[in-house]
């Protein structure tokens, strides 16, 4: 195998703590360019990995080092080369501190402007740092859920909201179904559904009865954590994306709350928020050409940074 | 736990925990063919040294962490290990179309190289999962010095995996509501015909296909004598027939084979919406365990390091 014989980025390697944890990350950077600014990576909970599914965050960061833009990818505490543990990721937690903790060292290396790149509970956290720290310029939230939940219980609690007790009476008819009891996967999709649905069950009799449980699953309302993050860099004018793919619940998701609960928090915003469309389904990236897509918006973005281009302009309006 | 920042001209970053270990990550190689390395050693004079070859592709990511905790374990019995992303894969350099097998074991022995430089005239262990048993039992076979080979869920061929990647594409897409689905044979005749092949958000590239044709796990590790342990993960409680065959022969060729049987269930190519805290999944914990014990047999006793 040949090398490639001159690479337009140079990496290195790190550990930093948080709270007692090391926690590991790569930074990229061009060869020969003064860089301040740098965009942290964040993975979703599918590949919490620097190199996300199919080295998606490598090939990000290189490319945004041969734009001129320092780039930084890391596993969260718990995950990959970092140590701790965690035992889920729920997007009503998401691990602001690891970004915290993340910027202070990458200010050691000179760097003092912070962009963040997250997808799924991953653009959570972007969102959640963004709103707590005041270095954070500018975030790109893919597949961003709106609601708060654990990972792998999504689907339960959409499901859970949508239909009535007749869905489950067929589907506990279905040969399927029961195959499903066989695996210990099958018995924990099976679990969930049901304790979905008996938490949305509860709570719309607590609403009726006048009080909502505070651990009501949040799937069908956008979560007051988002909303408060949202509206925090609203106010301080950050510039947000959202990148979302058109075949996909958490467009769907977003698009009805564009028109109604997030539409006038969205409008305050003005061209600083960017909402970009992708075909198909970019949750995950599990098809190469969601993730080709999802890699071109970011560059495009930093070949305009480059270009002088400054996100609230009216050029800078998409949708 | 001290962090120390190394100067930037040197792509290294070290990690020194409360009980002593350390942790090592380094780039290694010319730019454009750097290995990111991973180092674990431990507190004392190394007992043993353990060198890890990952799976790939999708498998890659499935196995990652329980690969970082089992090389923790090992740091703790007093065992050196290096771990290693392959070039044209994970953080290393290059891009997934130049990956070979041979560029696989290159790198494999380089590790093997650069981690005995560290732990001194100690027994080698070889560990391979996956694809990475392949790789693993090659640069046994090639190092001379490798005295012990764990193998976990081994592909004792490598069209396997191929075979494997396609079935996985095939589910995907038959779930996803796809009409015109290929068969496996389909994608083989287009790699055959030196076109990449697009699986499960990954692409399987004409030269890691051609360069890897025809191996089999028999023969890439060869029958000199050395000792052997063979994980077999999965559903069912007792080996399964094409291992006890494999294992059968290697015993007849002289080798000493161990087996295991850890049941778990591994969707290795599907990495679902479920994390699992890997360390607290009973497949990782026994996995690790079995593997660990029978490396520290293998191992020099406690401050018996010859280094």
């Amino acid at each position: 195998m040949s090398a490639d014989p001159r690479p337009d980025y140079v990496e290195r390697p790190m550990y930093f703590d948080v709270d007692g944890e090391a926690v590991f990350g790569i930074l990229t950077r061009s060869l020969d360019e003064h860089v301040d600014t740098a965009v942290i990576v964040l993975p979703g909970g599918g590949v919490p990995l620097t190199t996300n599914r199919n080295r998606l965050t490598v090939r990000i960061c290189r490319d945004l080092a041969g734009l001129g833009v320092a780039a930084f990818r890391m596993d969260y505490h718990g995950t990959g080369e970092s140590t701790g543990s965690v035992g889920g990721f729920h997007t009503g937690h998401p691990f602001w501190g690891d970004v915290r903790a993340a910027i202070s060292r990458l200010k050691e290396e000179g760097l003092t402007r912070f962009v963040l790149v997250g997808s799924c509970f991953g653009s959570r956290t972007a969102l959640s740092a963004a709103a707590h720290l005041d270095d954070v310029e500018e975030v790109l939230l893919f597949s961003v859920p709106l609601g708060d939940y654990a990972m792998g219980e999504r689907k339960s609690v959409t499901t859970a909201q949508r239909h009535h007790l007749g869905h489950y009476a067929r589907a506990a008819l279905r040969p399927r179904t029961w195959r499903a009891l066989l695996s210990r996967r099958g018995r924990w999709v099976l679990w969930n559904h049901a304790r979905a649905k008996l938490r949305v069950i509860w709570t719309r009799l607590s609403r009726l009865a006048g009080r909502a449980p505070s651990s009501e699953p949040h799937a069908e309302h956008i979560s007051p954590r988002f909303r408060r993050g949202l509206e925090r860099l609203i106010e301080r004018g950050v510039p947000v994306t959202f990148v979302f793919g058109d075949d996909e619940d958490y467009h769907r998701e977003f698009e009805e709350a564009r028109r109604h609960e997030l539409g006038e928090i969205l409008a305050r915003g003005g061209s600083k928020v960017r909402i970009v469309t992708l075909p198909g389904r970019i949750h995950g990236f599990t098809t190469l050409a969601s993730q080709d897509a999802s890699l071109g918006v970011i560059t495009e973005w930093a070949r305009g940074r480059r270009a002088g281009f400054v996100p609230g302009t009216p050029t800078d309006v998409a949708s | 736990m001290a962090i120390s920042i190394d100067p930037a001209t040197r792509p290294v970053a070290t990690a020194t925990f409360p009980d002593g270990l350390v942790e090592r990550a380094e780039y290694l190689g010319p730019p454009g063919a750097r290995v990111l390395t991973l180092q674990h050693v431990p507190t004392a004079q190394p007992r043993a040294a353990v060198v890890i070859c990952s799976p790939i592709h999708g498998e890659f990511a499935r196995n990652y962490r329980r690969e970082v905790l089992f090389a923790r374990r090992l740091a703790r019995d007093g065992i050196a290990v290096e771990r290693f992303h392959y070039r044209c894969t994970g953080n290393s350099d290059g891009d997934g179309e130049h990956l070979t097998f041979d560029s696989m074991v290159e790198d494999s022995l380089s590790c093997v190289e650069h981690l005995l430089r560290e732990a001194g005239e100690v027994p080698l262990v070889i560990v391979g999962a996956r694809w990475g048993s392949i790789v693993a039992a090659s640069t046994a076979a090639r190092s001379g010095a490798a005295v012990a080979v764990v193998l976990w869920e081994p592909l004792l061929d490598a069209s396997r995996f191929f075979k494997d990647a396609f079935r996985n594409k095939l589910v995907k897409e038959k779930r996803a509501g796809a009409i015109d689905i290929e068969t496996s044979a389909d994608l083989e005749r287009r790699l055959l015909a030196g076109e990449s092949v697009d699986v499960v958000a990954h692409r399987i590239e004409v030269e890691l296909y051609r360069t890897s044709a025809g191996r089999t796990l028999g023969d890439e590790l060869g029958t000199d004598p050395r000792d052997l342990l063979v994980v077999q993960l999965g559903t069912t409680g007792t080996l399964r027939r094409e291992i006890v065959q494999q294992v059968e022969h290697w015993q007849t060729a002289g080798l000493r084979v161990d087996t295991a049987v850890v049941r778990g269930e591994e969707a290795w190519w599907l990495v679902d919406e479920t994390l699992y805290d890997e360390g607290s999944r009973p497949v990782t914990q026994e996995l690790v365990t079995v593997s660990t014990d029978w490396i520290g047999r293998r191992a020099l006793p406690p401050g018996g390091s010859s280094r």
